[in-house]
């Protein structure tokens, strides 16, 4: 089920013949996904890289009169105490989802391998049902399950007698607004994983826990030294591939908290926002979006080799 | 055996919780007022009711959300496949230099992470006059989507055996007869999967048409569904009405794909 980035196929002796024949086609058909990728992302791109070195308001960038700062902006960012409170958030947000995400998918995937065929079937479906839901989807949706006067988790919490949360406002505090964040990216991303990681354990041979409980190895036991070295790769692929996608959580911050209360849940896609489309200033939020940027291609990088590792 | 029995009924409430907020959603959908705010909740939408779904689809700015959302994801989606595909037969089909050059860029420019790029785009559309337009939206889809169709066709394209068109060649039909008999029925259905996907992705985008579309009679679905939470108060039955609507399209095609689907997120994943 997992995919590959395998390199590209050898030319075999056709290809070649071909090549030579018709050397000017490829380049032909590769023409408009040229245009398309250089004018609507490449010159973007350079264009953010080149205004995290200048300074100017939107009335600045209408009129060209942006002034060169050098490192001005990199200076700024990297002392803007703001800037140091919503990384580490973003980063230990990312944390918590992947960990949680991980942890309850493989818990999943272990289920699904030791049930019997209806429960497995029941919770395939339910987890596909999750998956299928747009992320947007999703965010609207529990921000009317954690609503403070109708919602149902209150409700559902108070009449189990878990707490006494009549009202309770989950969005109007720090913490209790993180959990609800991650609930709902940890919800949107088990599936995904867990069917992966299921689809890993397939590939187990069932003989090498068979021997190993013999042996008298406990379930744990093999998990941790059978199951889960075989399965590596996997797990590198979707640490890397969580990390990517829970550090970009705009639309799940935006339609829940705005960032709030009191700019307590503000990571670094609403924190550009603010700086760039709402402050109106764009190279400050340049700059941040070029480190962003830097740090999610660092990870990519290693996500690349893991697949190739994984292709060997 | 009792530990097969307690892991049937864990699996059974694990699927009840993914599967809760979901229901939740129709069933607020398909409720009266009184209903969605009622003490205790009520847990069956019983008798249904149409009248959130009525309200929805007797306001002009629902239609006028779900025209640019369909404009959008529909030219997006055939635009891109096409021009994807070119790329795809270019890459899988012949040997020429630059290739793994290109190949390469092409999985790169997928690791860009889309929530750093709203600033250029908005400066890059204002600057093109296309702030605001669907026009630009579309633009700004393309270059998330022909990336990956164009990664995911490859490598359908390089599946499908040289020896069939090579055949064709030989019995005299000419290049553009090979494509369009020989190689086209044979990844039609990798183009319908990748368009599901692209489908799936325009579809459902947030973060740019909310940061790019300022017009309100521009704006695609995803914004007229936030356009519900208001102030302090959000009116959760005709906004679940039409998420209902939304997603509704979103979860058919994903079963359609569900097989690939692992695979398919991995491979455009990285971009969102």
């Amino acid at each position: 089920m997992t995919t590959t980035l395998a390199p590209p196929e050898p030319p075999t002796a056709t290809t070649v013949a071909l090549a030579k024949k018709r050397q000017i086609t490829p380049y032909i058909l590769l023409i408009p996904a040229t245009v398309v990728v250089f004018a609507t992302l490449l010159y973007p791109v350079g264009r953010m890289v080149a205004l995290s070195f200048q300074r100017g308001n939107l009335g600045d960038l209408i009129a060209r009169r942006t002034v060169w700062v050098g490192l001005d902006n990199y200076r700024s960012v990297l002392t803007d105490p703001v800037f140091w409170t919503v990384l580490p958030r973003t980063v230990g947000f990312a944390a918590v989802c992947v960990a949680l995400t991980l942890i309850v998918a493989t818990g999943c995937a272990l289920l699904l391998q030791h049930a019997s065929r209806w429960a497995r079937v029941t919770l395939s479906v339910g987890m596909v049902i999750a998956w299928a839901t747009p992320v947007l989807i999703g965010a609207v949706i529990f921000k009317w399950l954690f609503d403070a006067e109708f919602g149902v988790v209150n409700w559902l919490l108070t009449a189990s007698g878990l707490c006494d949360c009549g009202h309770r406002s989950w969005l109007g505090d720090q913490w209790s607004a993180f959990a609800v964040l991650v609930s709902i990216v940890v919800w949107g991303a088990v599936p995904f994983a867990a069917l992966s990681i299921y689809a890993g354990l397939l590939t187990v041979p069932p003989e090498l826990a068979e021997a190993a409980r013999v042996d008298g190895a406990s379930a744990s036991r093999i998990f941790w030294r059978i199951t889960f070295p075989l399965l590596r790769p996997i797990y590198a692929i979707l640490i890397v591939l969580s990390v990517i996608w829970d550090t970009k959580v705009f639309p799940q911050v935006w339609l829940t908290t705005k960032g709030g209360p009191y700019q307590g849940t503000v990571m670094l896609g609403v924190y550009i926002y603010q700086k760039g489309i709402v402050g109106s200033q764009f190279g400050v939020a340049s700059t941040i979006a070029v480190l962003m940027t830097v740090m999610l291609l660092g990870l990519s990088w290693i996500y690349i080799r893991a697949m190739r590792e994984e292709a060997r | 055996m009792r530990t097969r029995a307690f892991v049937n009924t864990a699996c059974v409430l694990l699927a009840a919780l993914f599967v809760f907020p979901v229901y939740w959603m129709a069933s607020t959908a398909f409720k009266p007022d009184r209903d969605i705010i009622s003490d205790p909740p009520t847990f069956l939408p019983w008798p249904i009711e149409f009248g959130h779904f009525a309200r929805v689809l007797g306001d002009a700015a629902f239609w006028d959300a779900l025209r640019s959302s369909l404009t959008v994801t529909v030219s997006v989606v055939t635009g891109g496949t096409l021009v994807a595909l070119l790329a795809a037969v270019a890459l899988a089909r012949f040997t020429f230099r630059g290739r793994t050059g290109f190949v390469l860029a092409l999985i790169i420019v997928q690791m860009i992470p889309g929530e750093a790029l709203f600033i250029p785009f908005y400066l890059t559309l204002r600057e093109a006059h296309l702030l605001g337009q669907l026009t630009g939206l579309m633009l700004v889809y393309l270059s998330i989507t022909v990336p990956f169709t164009a990664w995911m066709l490859r490598g359908f394209v390089a599946s499908i055996p040289f020896d069939l068109e090579e055949a064709a060649a030989v019995d005299g039909a000419t290049r553009w007869q090979t494509f369009w008999r020989v190689l086209f029925p044979l990844v039609a259905p990798g183009l319908l999967a990748t368009s599901i996907f692209s489908f799936i992705t325009v579809w459902t985008e947030f973060t740019y048409a909310y940061v790019l579309i300022n017009d309100p009679k521009n704006y695609p679905l995803p914004i007229y569904i936030q356009s519900f939470i208001g102030r302090d108060d959000v009116d959760y039955g005709p906004q679940m009405a039409v998420a209902f609507l939304f997603t509704l399209p979103v979860v058919v095609f994903f079963l359609v794909v569900q097989r690939r689907a692992v695979a398919g997120m991995s491979a455009g994943a990285v971009k969102g």
